[in-house]
């Protein structure tokens, strides 16, 4: 069984927050559960930041046209206001 | 809170690399700090095995795939059924159905896809998630 390298740190964290983890980690432990946030977290971070490099990389050999540009950040705002509930 | 999804179809994740407007929307998306999801599925529809993969490889390289868990899979099956139950004539396909599903996940979405109707379907009940063409 491979055992990773652990290390104690001390962060600060809302109370409620830490209540709720408690809770939710049960037998897992507060360690383990934060522990799985905090990986889950940083793969979904570093995944963005690949496509934005994959997307830079693809635009700084093939620029895309002004016009293009305009249309496509109207239409990408207008994805992002609309209300969904 | 989770941030906004958004999750790409099979029939679209070549366009990511080949079509300039939609890498725009894209770029734009995740630069306000939404998230890319490719549902490992996905690859089933949008590979071949032949050189034309290449678009579709070279994104799946840079960002990995997302894969199914139980709960999701879960998720599929509900959305799924509730199109059968609708009395459609048509049926999604299993992978449409997880590709909503992963959609359905998350508190805000858009699933860009080739083929709308089958989502539009499969998300009648989740307005939470929007449906687009790239």
């Amino acid at each position: 069984m491979l055992h990773m390298a652990t290390q104690k740190v001390s962060v600060t964290l809302e109370t409620s927050a830490i209540e709720r983890a408690r809770r939710a980690a049960g037998p897992r432990g507060l360690s383990s559960y934060v522990d799985a946030a905090l990986e889950d977290k940083l793969a979904r971070d570093e995944r963005r930041r690949a496509f934005l490099d994959y997307l830079y990389d693809l635009e700084a050999n093939d620029p895309t046209p002004d016009p293009i540009k305009q249309r496509a950040s109207r239409r990408a705002a207008k994805i992002r206001s609309t209300p969904r509930s | 809170m989770s941030n906004p999804t958004v999750v790409l179809d099979s029939g679209v994740i070549d366009q990511a690399t080949s079509n300039q407007e939609f890498r725009w929307v894209l770029r734009h998306l995740v630069e306000h700090g939404w998230e890319p999801v490719i549902p490992t599925v996905t690859l089933s529809e949008a590979i071949t095995g032949r050189p034309q993969d290449a678009p579709v490889n070279q994104l799946v390289n840079r960002i990995g795939t997302v894969d199914t868990d139980q709960a999701t899979a879960r998720r599929a099956g509900q959305l799924r059924f509730g199109v059968e139950r609708s009395g459609a004539r048509r049926m999604p396909t299993g992978i449409d159905a997880i590709v909503a599903a992963h959609a359905a996940d998350a508190q805000e979405s858009v699933v860009f896809t080739s083929d709308p109707s089958d989502l539009h379907r499969l998300l009648v009940g989740c307005p939470w998630v929007g449906v687009e063409k790239p």
